[in-house]
């Protein structure tokens, strides 16, 4: 057995309802989860299950309900620049660039304290490149693709350099080339390369099981309605991890073994 | 700017367009004046319908004698000055409106009582208060100006979509950041469009404030040719009226543009 660390966030019996106390829609049951240091964590289930409401609730936008949330030991109360959101939506500012948008949070936040101005020039012009937006710099999100603008949205929290990074769905509207590019350069930024210690801790929602198994150390299988704690599958697929692990069987093992746990939930849900 | 004109006369219409836009929009007023000139023709009394002629005569004489471009400028500068008194007390007003309960419960039940009450209904009691001079139609103006505007920036800043204040708020920028640099730029657009109909409404509320209670001005101008019986002279007024209240609302969609790069475009997708 390794030592195991102090959790970095640990959640105990959360319960989020939506709406009115009688015709109260309960989105999450009961859900305690320890979510490591330096560990990338993924959430998967069926649509209904709420993990956009999870990782809201992390991301201080949400209080719980009932339950307890807490970071290094103290409780979420509200959002806070040490963890770090990209949304599904994406939520760029339609005012500013490209190069505004990401370097927004350098520019207002306590992400750019301490930083020259050259530094923080630096800085995005580097995450920039890493998301393959170059030459776009000037360019306003209306006028980029879906596609690009998610890439924003991912520069935008890579250069804010949050200790925990809150994905919702980060790739999901990329082709799949460019997809299967961005989760190498994912697992290169989140520090794959590095010992545990000097990794960022990633909490990653997908609908995607195969990106789930490729990029996280542990995948929640959440089940729907309400949203509860199914299993939490550990993923020991050796790191760093590359094009070899995709063709690995165990890679393929994992996979069909958390689509057996959701198959069921999600035929429902889409037969309804 | 002459390319959007002619989009809007155009309408909706699917046809494609045979004549430049320019041919169209002299087509049009080639056909009023036509108009204009055989309906003043079938006018026995030419004091009641002047014709196109006469009033260009007129116009060219109000130029010359320079009472054209003496008045107007006086008009416009009331107009200038009203809109900005307005907008420094509408747009924060507005502002805190839409970010705060408190002022928005203190606000309502006055703004909605006060608004329905056009300006022009308080020049009896402005002639009281502030005499013939700048005073009455400035306050006109100013209470003209103000509702769209403080209506417009509160509605604005309610609508901000509220994922980028989500955003904002995860990237940990403070509270006066976030109004700056998230809430003001979001609402723009619409404080944008509040500032044409007030400029509007408030370009309408001079004539009629300049008609009873200003020694100068279009609207005075007006009054006082007719009291002199020279109609063309009011009618070249009128035109004058309108040919500057169109050329302030294309000022201002220039300059929303100018301002809003990003938003103007966004329409056009």
């Amino acid at each position: 057995m390794t030592l195991q660390p102090a959790p970095k966030i640990k959640l105990a019996h959360v319960r989020k309802e939506f709406g009115g106390t009688p015709a109260a829609i309960v989105a999450v049951e009961s859900l305690s989860l320890d979510i490591r240091p330096g560990e990338f964590l993924a959430i998967v289930g069926p649509s209904g299950c709420g993990k956009t409401t999870v990782l809201n609730m992390l991301a201080g936008l949400e209080p719980v309900t009932s339950g307890t949330m807490t970071m290094d030991g103290k409780a979420i109360s509200g959002p806070g620049a040490e963890r770090g959101v990209m949304f599904q939506d994406y939520a760029l500012f339609p005012w500013k660039t490209v190069a505004g948008n990401i370097g927004f949070g350098l520019e207002h936040g306590p992400a750019g304290h301490g930083l020259s101005r050259a530094e923080r020039d630096a800085r995005v012009a580097r995450v920039i490149d890493l998301v393959g937006l170059k030459g776009s710099e000037t360019k306003y999100p209306h006028q980029l693709s879906g596609g690009m603008r998610q890439r924003v949205a991912l520069a935008r929290l890579v250069a804010n350099e949050p200790e925990i990074l809150l994905m919702d769905e980060p790739l999901a509207a990329l082709d799949a080339q460019t997809r299967i590019i961005l989760q190498d350069e994912l697992l290169r930024i989140w520090g794959q390369d590095k010992p545990t210690s000097e990794r960022r801790t990633v909490v990653y929602i997908t609908h995607s099981i195969d990106e789930a198994v490729f990029l996280a150390d542990r995948v929640v299988v959440l089940s729907s309605h309400p949203g509860r704690l199914k299993r939490i599958v550990d993923v020991d697929l050796a790191r760093p991890r590359n094009d070899e692990t995709r063709k690995s069987r165990s890679f393929s093992e994992l996979s069909q073994t958390i689509w057996e746990l959701i198959r069921e939930e999600a035929y429902r849900a889409t037969m309804q | 700017m002459m390319a959007s004109f002619g989009g809007a006369l155009a309408g909706g219409s699917a046809a494609p367009r045979r004549w430049p836009a320019w041919a169209i929009y002299l087509r049009t007023m080639g056909l009023f004046c036509l108009l204009w000139y055989v309906m003043s023709w079938l006018t026995p009394n030419k004091l009641l319908l002047p014709s196109p002629i006469d009033v260009a005569s007129a116009m060219r004489d109000r130029i010359e004698d320079g009472e054209l471009i003496a008045n107007a400028t006086v008009s416009l500068t009331r107009l200038l000055i009203s809109v900005s008194i307005a907008s420094l007390i509408a747009i924060p007003l507005g502002l805190a409106m839409g970010t705060s309960r408190l002022f928005e419960d203190l606000l309502e039940w006055p703004v909605e009582l006060l608004r329905p009450i056009a300006g022009i209904a308080w020049i009896p009691l402005a002639l009281f208060m502030f005499g013939i001079g700048n005073g009455l139609p400035i306050f006109i103006m100013v209470y003209t100006a103000f509702f769209p505007l403080l209506l417009g920036t509160a509605a604005g800043v309610r609508n901000v979509d509220r994922r980028l204040i989500a955003a904002a708020k995860t990237m940990g920028v403070p509270r006066g950041t976030l109004m700056r640099h998230v809430i003001v730029p979001a609402a723009l657009p619409s404080i944008m469009t509040s500032a044409r109909l007030a400029v509007a409404a408030s370009w309408t509320a001079v004539v009629a404030a300049e008609l009873v209670g200003a020694p100068s001005g279009l609207g005075y101008a007006i009054e006082y040719y007719r009291s002199m019986l020279d109609t063309p002279s009011v009618m070249t007024f009128i035109i004058v009226i309108g040919v500057l209240g169109f050329l302030c609302d294309t000022a201002l969609r220039s300059l929303s543009a100018a301002l809003m790069p990003w938003a103007l475009s966004e329409k056009k997708r």
